[in-house]
């Protein structure tokens, strides 16, 4: 008995220990090459054929994507996936990131030199791009880009410009938007014309003065008795790029990817600090949140706000206002619940506030990147790998690619109507999850082939908002700023950044006067540096003959 | 007196081919601390170095303290130190008694039933994490919440307590009370469970009502637990921030009283975009050094005071 029970102890102690060992041990580094199994390797071919890529010996290839451990989780019913793979030979290994951690996982595998093969993330305006490739973590996408015309037709645009540190390209970014226009679909503010009319409002805001006037007339009729609060938001940043359009349009944009413009004396500041003063043109806008958010126009909870909350409430009537991801953005969310919820017509009872005119009269809208994020590959995909790689991103935006990749199989999950309309299942997702990651692994917004446009399940009225939007920006005023110094910034590498929806929500609800809490944000950034760093930006610029 | 340890060599030595079942049973602890305590410390060297992706950890260069006059010269850094003590000191101060009394409390509910359909009830908010209960605490108390609803039909002013930096600090301490008071009784509760039910038998004979029997026997029995349980609060004043509590809760209105060490580091480092490692572990290194002086102090106090301390 007490030999069996000694001999459990050290089968115990046993298992602990190669359990502590299997824990540490293991190859479970993202970037990993070993070899696979499945594939048998094939005779070294020089160049493939166009129609058929690749396969000259199995690859597996790490992916740090969205979700990815979902979207390649059904290898053996996932036709999509296996004929991409079984195309191009290679086994896709899923580096699970999610939407609340994909950068800070990605900085510690950065740290720890175990970046995925592939990864998408939002950083290449940033002073961690170029801190990255200058330190050598990221392959550089090669200048001669002519093995895979699909892609090198697709870099020809712009935006590459800002997939550079220096001359070299290392990364590709994902488009989101087909011009700059369209970036106004980012942000709107819809609110309730309904209980508007309801409360007296007979003629829809033109100016932020109205908008307010008619935010206090709804809470105060409160026509439903839900004890209507004031405007909410998706996120507690959403505020920024609406409302810096008001005296700072340039400074929409944030974290370390800011603007740059002349200060009056030919020396350059970032937006957010232009003004004879350092600041001073800020102030008009602090001053009008922090109106807004004291009077109720704007909910006292928009520090906490967060995209379901206010789905939640705008469509229960909890909220006057909501400023949301586009018009018809909530229409997953939100509008399509609208009319069993409310028994009203969602274009009816919302409307969408239109631009409204800043302090030098003109209406600007937010002018994001055309792209939000971008494809990088870790510095350890070797010369053959790249090759493959580079092969898939270029099937991915040719015509069968973009059909296979976003929609799966025709006849199964997409159709085409009339030779035109591409109508895509419900089920598109779930049967063939692997489209969930291939469907924007490239880009957003690929061109269609054959001139096929997506049927969208969003009614055509909310549609037409949609682009006569569109058309306002077109037609909308741009805001000085010079890209060149953007650039300098970010290529001395500096990790000073600003904190622009921190800064806006603490003046918003502070009971301090506006200027003092401003100048106090301001002495903070004085601490950290900006006078230095805008010393230095100017220096460069006149080291480059940007100015005199 | 100089050859007591030659003799007690063996002896030990003797213990352990004797328990060598016991001490192979503490290999794989050891074995953990090994490699997820001790190991790590080289990564302490980066408090003194200007880390750089190319470099990593041993390549970087050296800097000195640099890390640490940036530190020491950083308000934001200094304001977070300071919430995080108030944080701590303020869960010393009301958690813990509070864990006591309900322990206390419990011990003395004579239904066995009643008292274990309490206990589960108070215990089972540990279990829910705090990102799932902020989301609960945020909808309860937002604007729109059912409190703020009660309270408008009562007629009384709507609350504010997470985005209001007057009431924020007491909302985290009475939350924290709410979540882990009936997880810190248990501790408690078997201490009690240990005292001699002699001594209140005795007690009950020399005439000892209820309350005197608390305060006479049950509390000067788990002195010596309460004593450990400070000493290691103390250790981690400036550690036990709560950064799952606060992280999830807090916004930059009530940033000024509520950003402690670890949410500072955490938004500097992932939020800001100005990752820098080498500065924050010297934020790491000196949470440390303080918890290490603090725990010492801690402990010669309670065992100049007579109770048994940590070592």
């Amino acid at each position: 008995m007490k030999l069996t029970k000694r001999f459990l102890a050290l089968l115990l102690c046993l298992a602990c220990l190669s359990m502590t060992m299997a824990g540490c041990g293991g190859s479970t580094t993202p970037s990993s090459s070993e070899p696979p199994s499945k594939a048998e390797s094939k005779p070294e071919e020089s160049k493939q054929e166009e129609s058929e890529p690749a396969a000259d010996e199995p690859l597996t290839i790490s992916v740090g994507y969205w979700d990815v451990d979902a979207a390649l989780a059904s290898r053996e019913t996932d036709a999509v996936l296996k004929t991409i793979e079984e195309k191009f030979n290679v086994t896709f290994e899923p580096v699970n990131v999610t939407w609340d951690d994909y950068n800070q996982k990605f900085q510690l595998w950065a740290s720890s030199d175990s970046l995925p093969d592939i990864f998408a993330a939002d950083i290449r305006t940033t002073a961690t791009f170029a801190e990255w490739a200058n330190d050598g973590l990221l392959h550089e996408i090669p200048g001669d880009l002519s093995a895979y015309p699909n892609l090198e037709k697709y870099l020809d645009s712009p935006e590459a410009e800002t997939c550079k540190v220096g001359e070299k390209m290392y990364c590709i970014f994902r488009q989101t938007y087909v011009e700059q226009a369209e970036t106004i679909e980012d942000r709107s503010i819809v609110y309730r014309w309904d209980l508007a009319q309801k409360a007296g409002v007979t003629k829809e805001p033109a100016n932020w003065d109205e908008f307010r006037e008619m935010m206090r007339a709804i809470i105060a009729a409160d026509p439903e008795g839900k004890n209507i609060q004031g405007m909410t938001a998706c996120g507690s940043d959403y505020p920024v790029g609406v409302f810096f359009t008001y005296s700072m349009p340039a400074a929409v944009v944030g974290g370390n990817t800011f603007r740059w413009v002349d200060n009056g004396d030919g020396n350059y500041v970032p937006a957010y600090f232009a003004g004879e003063e350092l600041g001073a043109a800020a102030l008009p806008t602090w001053q009008l949140v922090r109106d807004m958010y004291k009077e109720g126009s704007i909910e006292p909870d928009i520090a906490l706000a967060s995209t379901d909350q206010a789905y939640n409430k705008f469509l229960n009537g909890q909220c006057a206002a909501m400023l949301a991801t586009g018009f018809c953005g909530p229409w997953d969310g939100m509008i399509q619940y609208w009319k069993d919820v409310n028994g009203t017509e969602y274009a009816d009872a919302v409307r969408c506030l239109d631009l409204m005119p800043g302090v030098d009269g003109k209406s600007y809208y937010w002018m994001w990147d055309y792209a939000w994020s971008e494809s990088y590959f870790s510095s350890k995909v070797d010369d053959v790998k790249f090759d493959r790689i580079m092969q898939i991103y270029d099937y991915l935006l040719s015509g069968d690619g973009v059909m296979l990749g976003r929609y799966g199989m025709e006849g199964d999950t997409y159709e085409i109507i009339d030779g035109k309309y591409i109508s895509e299942s419900a089920e598109r997702g779930t049967k063939y999850p692997s489209t969930n990651m291939f469907h924007d692994l490239v880009a957003w917004t690929p061109e269609h082939p054959n001139g096929y446009e997506f049927q969208s399940s969003i009614p055509q009225e909310l549609l037409d908002v949609s682009a006569a939007r569109k058309e306002t920006a077109r037609n909308a005023p741009t805001p000085e700023f010079d890209p060149r110094y953007t650039d300098i910034f970010i290529s001395l590498g500096s990790s000073f950044g600003l904190t622009l929806s921190d800064d806006m929500l603490t003046i918003m609800t502070g009971d301090q006067p506006v200027e003092e809490m401003w100048q106090t944000i301001i002495n903070g950034y004085r601490e950290k540096g900006l006078e230095d760093i805008i010393q230095e930006v100017n220096d460069k610029a006149k080291e480059m003959g940007y100015k005199d | 007196m100089a050859g007591k340890p030659e003799r007690k060599r063996p002896q030990i030595l003797k213990q352990m081919r004797n328990d060598w079942l016991l001490y192979l049973l503490l290999l794989p602890v050891l074995a953990w601390y090994t490699v997820f305590s001790y190991l790590p410390m080289a990564g302490v060297t980066l408090a003194f170095k200007d880390f750089s992706f190319r470099g990593g950890l041993w390549g970087s260069p050296w800097i000195g303290m640099k890390n640490f006059t940036d530190m020491f010269g950083d308000p934001l850094l200094l304001r977070a130190v300071k919430n995080t003590v108030i944080f701590s000191l303020g869960r010393i101060a009301f958690q813990t008694p509070c864990a006591i009394l309900l322990a206390v409390g419990l011990n003395e509910l004579r239904f066995t039933r009643s008292k274990k359909a309490i206990q589960t009830v108070v215990t089972f908010p540990h279990f829910i994490s705090w990102v799932v209960l902020s989301g609960m605490l945020i909808n309860l108390f937002g604007s729109t919440g059912v409190v703020n609803q009660i309270l408008g039909r009562l007629g009384a002013g709507s609350i504010a307590p997470i985005t209001s930096a007057g009431q924020f600090r007491a909302f985290i301490w009475l939350s924290g009370i709410w979540k882990e008071a009936g997880w810190d009784s248990i501790i408690y509760l078997a201490a009690i469970a240990s005292i001699d039910p002699g001594l209140y038998e005795a007690g009950a004979v020399d005439g000892a009502n209820r309350l005197q029997r608390i305060w006479h026997i049950t509390l000067p029995g788990i002195r010596g637990t309460i004593c450990i349980m400070l000493i290691l609060a103390v250790g981690a004043i400036l550690t036990n921030g709560g950064f799952d509590q606060i992280f999830n809760l807090y916004s930059s209105p009530v940033y000024s009283v509520a950003d402690t060490l670890d949410t500072y580091v955490f938004r500097e480092s992932f939020i800001t975009g100005g990752l820098d490692y080498g500065y924050t572990t010297a934020i790491g290194l000196f949470k440390s050094v303080i918890g290490v002086v603090m725990l010492a102090a801690c402990n010669k106090i309670v065992t100049r005071a007579g109770e048994s301390g940590l070592f």
